[in-house]
């Protein structure tokens, strides 16, 4: 069989947008096969006019209500008798079609009630458990002191997991607190589902995947802020749909919000290399007296620069710094202990990296414990921990 | 759905109440009669019969006397037969305030 697929998210208070589109691609020889997160399928048929309907179900009975999910349940039956034929489910929302235009619901006084209660706990249900998941994620990659066991690739993963998640909590939220402002009439929004799946879904992996490779971690969060403004642009663009008069310029406006925040990210995440810090009265960032064991610039096997990125605490406030490290101990222990650890090439990370410092006590010469990230253009290519490293103080800083 | 829908019928729900005093109906009957008596200008959609049946069965108006197959069919109950005369008293008050303003 053929068969056409289509990304697109069933959200409640699209139904009637929902509804139109189907019965338009019904009209074009599609028929719905069935629905699911995320996607929904159609397959070729002759083209027929043919009337879709979604209502609710209650399969678990949080909603009170008394609809039965399913080909098999008295609610499905009960829409048959009227000429309603059952095609499938997600959510709390249920697929019905007919061949007459004949109203579903008809009375706003009894439904709207209904209506709302189905859409407030098929969002709730949709956001809740990847906000956790969010939530549990970020603390996981922001604190990985028990990721000690785990390949390098585990905090990649986590980070790459936290951001889908991110852009599906975005995805789901964002357009149901837009429903929450405007529900009286958010069915009725000339807005089809294709038009929310290439303006939401298509937006979001892209901008995922441009955060995913080209990001440094430091600049999530000012990412995180664009996908909001992009966001919120959108729902602008859906606030003024019915005036068709200034639909195109928004949606111009749109896309070259997007276009902006591309060059600005990429501009951002490879910015011309800071100016290397002095050390405080010429003493090297550490020496090789401040380890146990001495290691000798002559031990390097490259003296090729790396910058590394050093965050740490001051006064409860993460700070960093940049640093050039190709002559200093520092980046020989570095190096030493890439190469030995993990048979990596200096090639693969003389571009940048980062070197994030916890536990800083405060006081000079105190023994601290490093936890190196080094990366290139944001793979992660390193988690592992110096636990020999000293504080020490930058000229700026102090 | 809410509570103040029982508190006042609403057009549907008193079709409803008016196609059970005609004997006992199932989904279609009732469908059926609310559009031929109002000739067409009520037209109670199934999502909606559902609900109100539902509603009407949990509050002891209507009362499920058989099923066959898929199709159930409802009878009024004698609190039900109250509630729709209570109703059809209001309206009928209603109607007499507004046509005395009239006069």
């Amino acid at each position: 069989m053929n068969y056409k697929y289509r990304f697109m998210n069933i959200h409640l208070f699209e139904r009637k947008a929902l509804e139109d589109y189907f019965s338009h691609m019904a009209a074009n020889g599609w028929q719905v096969d069935r629905l699911r997160y995320g996607y929904v399928r159609f397959h070729k048929e002759k083209p027929q006019q043919r009337y879709y309907h979604i209502g609710f179900h209650d399969k678990i009975g949080y909603l009170s209500l008394p609809y039965a999910e399913g080909e098999n349940s008295d609610y499905t039956g009960f829409m048959e008798s009227f000429g309603y034929t059952y095609v499938s489910s997600i959510g709390v929302a249920q697929l019905f079609v007919s061949s007459e235009d004949q109203p579903f619901f008809s009375e706003p006084e009894i439904d709207e009630a209904a209506f709302r209660k189905a859409v407030f706990k098929d969002e709730f249900s949709k956001s809740i458990l990847p906000f956790i998941l969010m939530l549990l994620l970020f603390i996981m990659t922001e604190f990985p002191f028990y990721l000690d066991s785990l390949a390098s690739n585990a905090t990649l993963l986590l980070n790459g997991m936290e951001f889908l998640l991110m852009v599906y909590f975005f995805g789901q939220m964002i357009p149901y607190l837009r429903y929450l402002q405007n529900h009286k009439e958010c069915t009725n929004r000339a807005i089809t589902a294709r038009f929310r799946a290439y303006h939401i879904i298509f937006p979001c992996v892209f901008l995922t995947v441009l955060l995913f490779f080209f990001l440094p971690t430091s600049l999530f969060v000012p990412a995180i802020l664009v996908i909001a403004l992009l966001m919120t642009m959108r729902l602008g663009l859906r606030f003024v749909t019915n005036h068709t008069v200034h639909k195109k310029l928004w949606q111009a406006l749109v896309i070259a919000g997007y276009a902006v925040a591309y060059l600005v990210i990429l501009n951002i995440g490879h910015d011309s290399d800071p100016t290397p810090l002095r050390i405080k009265d010429d003493k090297p960032f550490m020496t090789a007296a401040d380890f146990k064991q001495p290691v000798k610039t002559a031990d390097f096997e490259s003296q090729q620069s790396i910058l590394l990125k050093v965050q740490y605490y001051t006064d409860e406030k993460m700070s960093y710094r940049y640093l050039k490290v190709a002559d200093t101990p520092l980046s020989g222990l570095i190096e030493k202990r890439i190469l030995s650890d993990y048979q990596l090439s200096l090639a693969a990370y003389e571009q940048r990296g980062s070197v994030r410092v916890y536990h800083v006590p405060g006081e000079y010469g105190d023994q601290v414990e490093v936890n190196i990230l080094v990366k290139q253009r944001n793979y992660l290519l390193i988690y592992g921990k110096l636990k020999d490293a000293y504080l020490t103080f930058f000229e700026n800083h102090v | 759905m809410a509570k103040r829908t029982m508190e006042t019928l609403t057009e549907s729900m008193l079709y409803v109440l008016m196609a059970f005093h005609t004997g006992a109906c199932c989904g279609t009957d009732i469908a059926e009669f609310a559009e031929r008596k109002t000739h067409g200008r009520v037209k109670i959609g199934p999502g909606t019969l559902y609900t109100i049946l539902s509603k009407f069965v949990e509050e002891a108006l209507i009362l499920e006397i058989s099923v066959d197959g898929r199709k159930r069919t409802y009878q009024i109950t004698e609190k039900g037969r109250v509630v729709f005369q209570e109703e059809l008293d209001r309206l009928r008050k209603c109607v007499e305030d507004g046509e005395s303003v009239l006069l």
